[in-house]
């Protein structure tokens, strides 16, 4: 199907969804948000070159999006997410108690890796077999890291359980979540992401950080997105062509997929620790479906 | 945390342990403990008779089968020790069986347990393979193999009892893994995780090549392996495993392991507890874990 007659589908796919659904007529973006346990802020930046990042994150109503977005998630207690200026940090570790914070001087990196704009011809970059243009690249991994930071404090507040690596858990939620809002937004968020992180400086291995590196963050990524459509995501496979580092392994592919029980590939054991301990206890049903319904990325 | 809470975990390291290393008859009070009637246990002969005879009569998995008493499995699980042709364990998904591997065993009984100046040279001069100083060839051996039977049976336990996983599969394998370690007193875990750090180190410097391969892999790297599980006994105990610590872990990652523990504590409790039966839990308290003859290999 072309992308065009598919994205003309998924709006009018989510205008039906929107308008059947029963508290529909009583709710607006602005309704939804206003109840959502996510509460946002814009801080200033004290550094002068991340004032325009500031002013594009407002004007696109990135945070009032993210709030409405998150609605559904019935956390015990308020959680903020902001926008700051991070002291030349690109992330802040996770803190009981403390904000989702944004930072910045992250946002700059998605845009200094970001494939340049030239319009009217946008300049166009492949992760895997995947284009990505300037807009994927920017929203993708944006999208990725405040749905893995909340995702982080979320685990925390609701006490969820978690066997493995906190980091790679909320990574993969993160993923998970990306891969739930449409084809659309599956396909931005993925490529922009695994783009990103392509993109950035790879450090040596540092084997006793409880973080894992970005190579491997890549591939767990890539994992996922198979998993959930082996088709869709294919162009993240060696098929008919030579193998790239860009793509998935052979060998990881199997573990994927588990072809032989389908229901254990990693993106299925996501899908069920997802169902189990999150969306049957913390998520609001009727608010989910709205949310499900609306175009999140839409103009970005 | 209730003692009761760990006993499962416990009762299974103690077992394998003593399983794996004593030729030893298993007490009186242990051979009281009933095998789970949901354990199925098989030695697969073949090749590696030497093993394959010493694990018999040591019935290994028969006291594996005792440790998991407690647990009510939902479906039948076979445990098995058998030829795989390659270095490997693992649970396979679509019959419900563990496969301990005899040349996994083989590799730890005559490489990872080895000191490294009778092993060929590494392949990084820098990352000598085999023994390192601080561990014995029985902590190596018994430590070694319990944490590749613990790990191959946490997979298992997630499988039957339906245990969600938000994390990545191997790594949760090894945090339960490592949990059930450090439930049986200071010796006992001592012992499996200098054995547990030892194979993996070994591991690494069998080869210590990092590529896209590696990074993609389902395992963590086993260097990170290795400093999880070193960091989760930290975090139980910082006092009784500081010398451990201070001799092997990285100063960065200390101060994150009390949480990391707590993690895996409260994982335990909220997803593996409610399918324990307390009574057997008590009875399986009392299983013996590392005897006198586990020294002696």
């Amino acid at each position: 199907m072309e992308p065009t007659i598919r994205a003309a589908l998924a709006v009018a796919l989510a205008l039906l969804a929107w308008l059947a659904a029963p508290a529909a007529a009583q709710d607006t973006p602005q309704t939804i948000a206003a109840r959502s346990k996510v509460k946002i802020e814009y801080r200033a930046p004290t550094d002068p070159q991340y004032r325009p990042i500031l002013d594009r994150l407002r004007q696109r109503q990135v945070l009032e999006r993210l709030q409405s977005f998150l609605a559904p998630l019935r956390l015990p207690s308020d959680l903020t997410v902001l926008t700051a200026q991070c002291g030349g940090e690109l992330t802040l570790p996770y803190k009981r108690g403390a904000p989702v914070t944004v930072c910045y001087e992250y946002v700059a990196l998605i845009e200094k890796v970001a494939p340049p704009a030239q319009p009217p011809d946008q300049s166009i970059k492949a992760v895997g077999g995947a284009l990505v243009n300037r807009d994927i690249a920017l929203v993708g991994p944006f999208v990725q890291v405040v749905l893995r930071d909340v995702s982080r404090a979320a685990i925390d507040m609701l006490g969820i359980p978690v066997w493995g690596n906190i980091e790679d858990a909320a990574d993969y939620l993160a993923a998970f979540l990306m891969l739930q809002f449409g084809a659309d937004v599956a396909e931005k968020t993925i490529f922009g992401t695994a783009y990103f992180f392509t993109q950035i400086d790879s450090p040596s291995v540092d084997f006793a950080s409880i973080r894992p590196h970005v190579e491997q963050r890549y591939y767990n990524l890539l994992c996922i997105a198979v998993g959930s459509n082996f088709v869709r995501y294919s162009m993240f496979l060696q098929i008919l062509r030579q193998e790239t580092a860009a793509d998935l392994p052979s060998r990881r592919v199997a573990s994927c997929l588990q072809l032989n029980s389908p229901e254990h590939s990693e993106y299925n054991k996501i899908r069920y620790a997802f169902d189990t301990l999150i969306l049957k206890n913390y998520v609001d049903p009727d608010l989910l479906k709205q949310v499900r319904a609306t175009d999140w990325l839409k103009n970005d | 945390m209730p003692m009761r809470q760990f006993i499962v975990a416990a009762t299974l390291a103690l077992a394998i342990a003593g399983a794996a290393a004593s030729p030893t008859p298993a007490a009186a009070q242990q051979t009281a403990i009933p095998r789970n009637s949901n354990v199925d246990v098989q030695y697969v002969g073949f090749r590696y008779q030497e093993l394959y005879d010493r694990l018999r009569k040591r019935q290994i998995l028969e006291e594996l089968g005792q440790f998991l008493s407690p647990l009510r499995l939902q479906q039948k699980l076979t445990i098995r020790t058998t030829t795989c042709g390659v270095v490997n364990s693992f649970y396979d998904y679509t019959t419900h069986a563990i496969n301990l591997c005899y040349e996994l065993l083989d590799m730890i009984e005559n490489g990872a347990a080895v000191p490294a100046s009778k092993l060929p040279p590494p392949p990084d001069p820098k990352t000598p393979l085999g023994l390192i100083p601080g561990v014995t060839r029985a902590e190596a051996i018994v430590g070694g193999i319990v944490g590749v039977a613990l790990h191959e049976t946490g997979h298992a336990v997630f499988d039957i009892q339906q245990v969600p996983r938000l994390g990545r599969e191997e790594d949760a394998a090894d945090m339960i893994a490592g949990f059930i370690m450090l439930q049986f007193g200071n010796d006992v875990t001592r012992t499996m995780v200098k054995g547990t750090y030892n194979l993996m180190r070994h591991m690494y410097a069998s080869n210590p090549s990092i590529d896209y391969n590696s990074m993609a892999d389902v395992h963590s790297l086993n260097m990170q392996r290795a400093y999880n599980y070193l960091c989760l006994a930290y975090g139980k105990d910082a006092a009784s495993i500081k010398d451990l610590a201070d001799a092997w872990l990285p100063p960065a990652r200390k101060p994150d392991c009390a949480n990391e523990y707590q993690q895996a504590l409260s994982a335990f409790d909220k997803t593996i507890m409610p399918s324990v039966d307390q009574t057997l839990l008590a009875k399986v308290r009392g299983m013996q874990i590392l005897r006198a003859d586990d020294s002696k290999l």
